[in-house]
């Protein structure tokens, strides 16, 4: 009797993905403790892909907030057919695709301040970040298409496997394969460039 | 056909420039993770309110109609009903 007194409940930190999942359905909408430490675990990288996609701070935290409010409201929909971590991406890549598609529309009515816009992105993005030395690979990526682009930050920003992108993309596994080993490739050979061309830059100012 | 050799080796390449890429601060994850409990509260709130609303509308319609009723003079409902089964004067 003593010894099933002693047995303690996992916290939350400690309990694995599925268990939480569990515990959220059935404290939502009322308890917010499990779906808090959703948060905790995957809105950092939510918004960082957020970020990444869309390029500036105010749009990127209301796709992310988005994103988690319609796990708020649908997450007992979700059957566990696929990891949350792809259902998860499923809705952030959506909800930032047509954030984008959005701000495109914006972007073209207004043209003549379309200038203005780029610039207050670029503010946005040195705002929310930490500096490093990761410029080029910014740039790298400005210069590419979107297509590519989220290739790259579903990958290498959201953390997803091959299998995981298949998932998302609705695609064949040797498909996305294929298609990110082409962006690779792409994005090594732009990155060359830009590298080179900053050298000679320095080199002329020598 | 792309050997997994030559695809992980890409891949490992170019993941070793992304790791240099400016984070976001985490600082901010603290006040963005309220600010969405925040505004799930807050639809909740809504949502709870909105069907209460739409639940009970129909209940107190029918009250509010009873009440109506009720409140009419008997005379006048009873006269109503005799003038309504009258035959015009000629």
């Amino acid at each position: 009797m003593a010894e099933a007194c002693d047995i303690e409940t996992p916290s939350l930190e400690d309990l694995s993905e599925e268990d939480l999942i569990a515990q959220a359905k059935g404290e939502l909408p009322y308890k917010l403790d499990a779906y808090r430490e959703i948060l905790r675990r995957h809105e950092g990288l939510v918004f960082s892909t957020c970020m990444k996609m869309i390029g500036n701070i105010q749009d990127a935290e209301e796709v992310c907030q988005d994103t988690f409010l319609q796990v708020f409201h649908k997450l007992h929909q979700f059957e566990g057919r696929s990891t949350f971590k792809t259902w998860l991406f499923r809705i952030v890549y959506n909800y930032c695709l047509g954030k984008r598609g959005a701000l495109a529309k914006r972007r073209e009515r207004d043209e003549a301040v379309g200038e203005k816009i780029t610039q207050e992105a670029k503010d946005d993005r040195d705002a929310g970040m930490i500096p490093g030395a990761g410029e080029l690979v910014h740039e790298v990526m400005q210069g590419m298409d979107d297509d590519e682009r989220n290739l790259l930050v579903m990958r290498f920003v959201s953390g997803l496997s091959l299998a995981e992108i298949a998932e998302v993309l609705d695609l064949k596994l040797s498909a996305a394969k294929m298609r990110l080993y082409r962006t690779l490739e792409t994005f090594k050979g732009e990155y060359t460039k830009l590298l080179a061309q900053q050298e000679t830059e320095k080199g002329g100012l020598t | 056909m792309i050997s997994d050799e030559d695809y992980q080796n890409r891949e490992e390449e170019i993941g070793q420039l992304f790791a240099q890429e400016p984070r976001p601060d985490p600082a901010d994850d603290v006040r963005r993770i309220n600010r969405i409990v925040e505004r799930a509260l807050f639809e909740n709130v809504v949502k709870d309110t909105t069907s209460f609303i739409f639940s009970s509308f129909g209940s107190a319609l029918g009250g509010l109609t009873g009440a109506v009723i009720g409140a009419m003079p008997a005379g006048e409902a009873a006269e109503g009903e005799e003038s309504a089964g009258k035959e015009p004067e000629q």
